[in-house]
């Protein structure tokens, strides 16, 4: 029985992966790009993501490798799409419980590397973290620098303010 | 959120229509194909405070000091578009507007989504926002009216005035527009407003009593996509408003046209020739509309599933679709060539042949169409199979034939409402709920004919869950019992002017269904009493005294207030016994409970001399009950 064809990824830090074709081409620019350059042994190049990260990554493929591809058109801001904000499966949701570096690593690699299905996992992760909290908390969570001048804050919150008073 | 409301549907004096009204409240929510189009970029400054984007994070007189020493996190990093991937994962305006005072990027990229279908639980939130529209542009952060897609005025109501709704001529991309009840707005406001709103999918007026064909003709003019129309009780909007939306808006799947009294056959027959995706039509209250525009219905929007055609009471059998035997008159086998009723010698339209099944249709109301016969209810269920949701109330010609067609529709209805189709019997309910095994709500209002035997039946019904009697006068206990023994989803009852029932049958009834929310018992004498009325709902303020008085309708608590009162209280008469020894779970007291019947009645105060509480129902039960199609071996044990 001959065995799957096999690729090479390679991370930023010159690690080098070797998964089953299927499995890399869970990700649409892996796949684009062997369908544009053709099969060959050289290894393909992820310059924007290291090895520990890609190494997650290529979990999540592995998981998910006979999963039916995600519709193109599912559109997040549907409602129906929205209420479905909190669901995730339950290995997903081992999986991504990472340290907050991570995780947004992982975002950020699988929105680079077009992995839509794992991109949504770690998006909804965020934005659960996120809510019922006040933005000062939000800020404390994730570190984040208000830079919004005194003035412009006041503005903002005056104009949308009616939010406040549904 | 309730996109768009319903005029109140077929309404009868037997029992309310809500639930059909909340199975029916689809509203516009299915237009997917129009919904707002993901937001795929940051919101832009306005141009005043674009300087404020040159703020950087190195900008020494604006950095906060205690970030000084640590790196930047990655949060403050994330791209535009992922922020936005995940503040779309936060359905919450609260969530949103926490979001939207974080930072300048997380600002950006949420202001939209908070903006684009705001929702509103009070008035004020509404007023506020409303307020920021019209302020200059220049003087915003944000272009905020460019993001709204969804307005809903029904909290304000009669308070939105003119001034208030021409600000929503700035929302170009508005998609939904809701104006429910919002009376005092113009005809000109409303004209203004729907020629600013190229895009609008979805428009609901109900109420607005000023609007006129000016309007209407203005968003057919400015928003070709128009999906869903809902102009109830827009009097003066007459064939030439409808007319220019049946012709300019092809896309209408819904439109509603409850009390436009003065349209005519005209635009009806437009809207079947233009409006192929035609899914729900209501002419509720619409005199004028005859057989002829009926017909065209039937024959061309072949995707309908709401069709409601209460109180067109001119209407005739020949509106409605034919069975395939046309000679209805003679005993003649049907001959090739017969068909279309050619050869018959009444004058008008020829029985209504379709060339292919209505088999979309779920939702069919006549209420009140007076003329309807046997025939024409034999024709639409041979041609609307799947029918889901019937409604007959009034239909005063129909007669157990009728039933027997219905029956047809087997496991398909769920709903049927018979209220005052007074010559049905027996046999015809017992045929209904032997063949429609999944009807969940059925409404026999004000059918005299009716016994016990029918309730024995409809009981057996595994998903019922409202059961309408009001005005059967036969019923008896026994009728409640058999409920009582075996139902266990029913949540609704209404038994109003029921003068037999007693209370020990109705305390039965409580203590054995836990799910019921609503029992009304309005009229019957065993229950007009103020330690038992004391327990229902305040009676509608229209009433009168004599109404008010003999007014007894339990819903939510009140339920579980009359049930626990009537259990204690029998109890106490009882000695302590559980009212419902049987079957209870709860109770493990069934010693011998026979031989204590006589005698046992309590009195609630007022038993008049004649009507104690009658003795426990005789089992087996009484002539006229088939035998062998239900055991009344467990029925409910005599306390009394």
């Amino acid at each position: 029985m001959s065995a799957a064809p096999q690729v090479t990824l390679e991370s930023s830090d010159g690690e080098k992966f070797k998964v089953d074709k299927e499995v890399a081409e869970r990700s649409v620019l892996i796949k684009n790009m062997i369908e544009d350059v053709g099969e060959s042994d050289n290894p393909i190049p992820l310059p924007n993501v290291n090895a520990s990260v890609l190494k997650k990554v290529l979990e999540y493929c592995e998981h998910h490798r006979g999963d039916p591809l995600p519709a193109a058109d599912a559109d997040p801001s549907n409602d129906d799409n929205r209420k479905r904000a909190t669901e995730i499966s339950d290995w997903d949701q081992k999986f991504i419980q990472v340290d907050q570096e991570m995780l947004f690593e992982i975002i950020l690699a699988a929105n680079y590397m077009d992995i839509k299905p794992l991109l949504d996992v770690g998006c909804k992760t965020v934005a659960n973290m996120i809510k019922g909290k006040t933005p000062e908390e939000i800020r404390k969570l994730f570190n984040i620098v208000n830079d919004f001048t005194p003035e412009e804050e006041a503005q903002i919150k005056k104009e949308n303010e009616w939010a406040e008073d549904r | 959120m309730t996109v768009f409301r319903e005029p109140d549907v077929s309404p009868t004096e037997s029992s309310d229509d809500e639930e059909l009204e909340e199975m029916e409240r689809s509203g516009f929510e299915d237009e997917g194909t129009a919904d707002a189009p993901t937001i795929q970029s940051p919101a832009r400054w306005s141009s005043q405070f674009n300087f404020l984007s040159l703020h950087d994070l190195n900008d020494p007189n604006h950095k906060p000091t205690a970030q000084q020493a640590a790196p930047l996190s990655l949060a403050n990093l994330l791209p535009h578009e992922i922020l936005l991937h995940i503040f779309r994962h936060l359905p919450s305006t609260r969530d949103l507007y926490s979001v939207l005072l974080v930072s300048r990027s997380w600002c950006q990229c949420s202001v939209e989504l908070l903006w684009q279908k705001p929702q509103f639980g009070k008035p004020n939130g509404l007023l506020k926002m409303m307020n920021v529209l019209a302020k200059k542009e220049q003087d915003s952060i944000f272009q905020y009216a460019s993001f709204i897609r969804r307005l809903n005025f029904t909290l304000l109501g009669e308070q939105l005035s003119d001034q208030m709704l021409l600000r929503a001529r700035k929302c170009v991309r508005l998609e939904r527009l809701t104006l429910f009840g919002c009376q005092n707005v113009t005809d000109e406001a409303l004209e203004k407003v729907l020629r600013s709103t190229p895009n609008l999918v979805a428009l609901d007026i109900t109420g607005v009593v000023e609007a006129s064909d000016k309007a209407i003709i203005a968003a057919a003019d400015t928003a070709p996509r128009l999906q869903g129309v809902n102009l109830g009780g827009c009097k003066k909007i007459t064939d030439a408003g409808v007319s220019a939306l049946a012709t300019q808006c092809n896309h209408l799947r819904r439109i509603k046209l409850s009390g436009v009294e003065n349209i005519t056959d005209v635009p009806v027959k437009l809207l079947a020739k233009h409006c192929p995706m035609l899914l729900e039509l209501d002419l509720h209250n619409c005199p004028l509309v005859t057989d002829e525009a009926i017909r065209e219905i039937w024959s061309r929007s072949t995707y309908l599933r709401e069709f409601r055609l209460s109180n067109v009471v001119t209407l005739t059998e020949k509106a409605f679709p034919a069975a395939p035997k046309t000679n209805h008159n003679t005993a003649l086998t049907l001959l090739p060539g017969m068909g279309g009723g050619m050869n018959r010698a009444e004058p008008g339209l020829p029985p209504l042949q379709l060339d292919r099944l209505f088999d979309h249709l779920r939702v069919l109301d006549l209420t009140g169409c007076v003329n309807l016969t046997d025939e024409a209810m034999e024709g639409i269920v041979v041609n609307c199979p799947k029918i889901r949701n019937l409604v007959l109330a009034k239909c005063g010609m129909l007669t157990d034939e009728a039933i027997g067609s219905i029956c047809k529709l087997g496991r398909y209805l769920h709903y049927l409402h018979l209220g005052h189709v007074s010559n049905i019997t027996d046999r015809a309910v017992t045929r209904l709920a032997r063949a429609c095994t999944r009807l969940r709500y059925i409404d026999l209002a004000c059918c005299p004919l009716l016994s016990d035997m029918s309730v024995f039946e409809l009981a057996v019904l595994p998903k019922l869950r409202r059961i309408g009697l009001v005005r059967v006068p036969n019923l008896t206990d026994q009728a409640i019992y058999a409920i009582g023994d075996t139902q266990t989803s029913l949540e609704r009852i209404h038994l109003s002017y029921c003068e037999n029932i007693s209370v020990q049958a109705i305390n039965y009834l409580l203590q054995r269904l836990q799910k019921l929310t609503h029992l009304s018992l309005t009229g019957i004498p065993a229950f007009r009493r103020p330690e038992l009325q004391q327990f229902c709902r305040p009676p509608p303020k229209e009433f009168t005294q004599n109404q008010r008085a003999a007014f007894c309708v339990y819903s939510g608590h009140g339920v579980v207030e009359l049930r626990r009162y009537l259990q204690h209280y029998m109890q106490a008469q009882d000695g302590g016994r559980p009212a419902v020894p049987r079957n209870n779970g709860s109770d493990a007291d069934d010693e011998d409970n026979d031989g204590e019947v006589d005698g046992g009645f309590i009195d609630l105060g007022e038993v008049r001399e004649q009507e104690p509480y009658p003795p426990p129902p005789a089992y087996p039960p009484p002539s006229g009950y088939p035998s062998g199609l239900r055991t009344f071996d467990t029925a409910p044990t005599p306390l009394w």
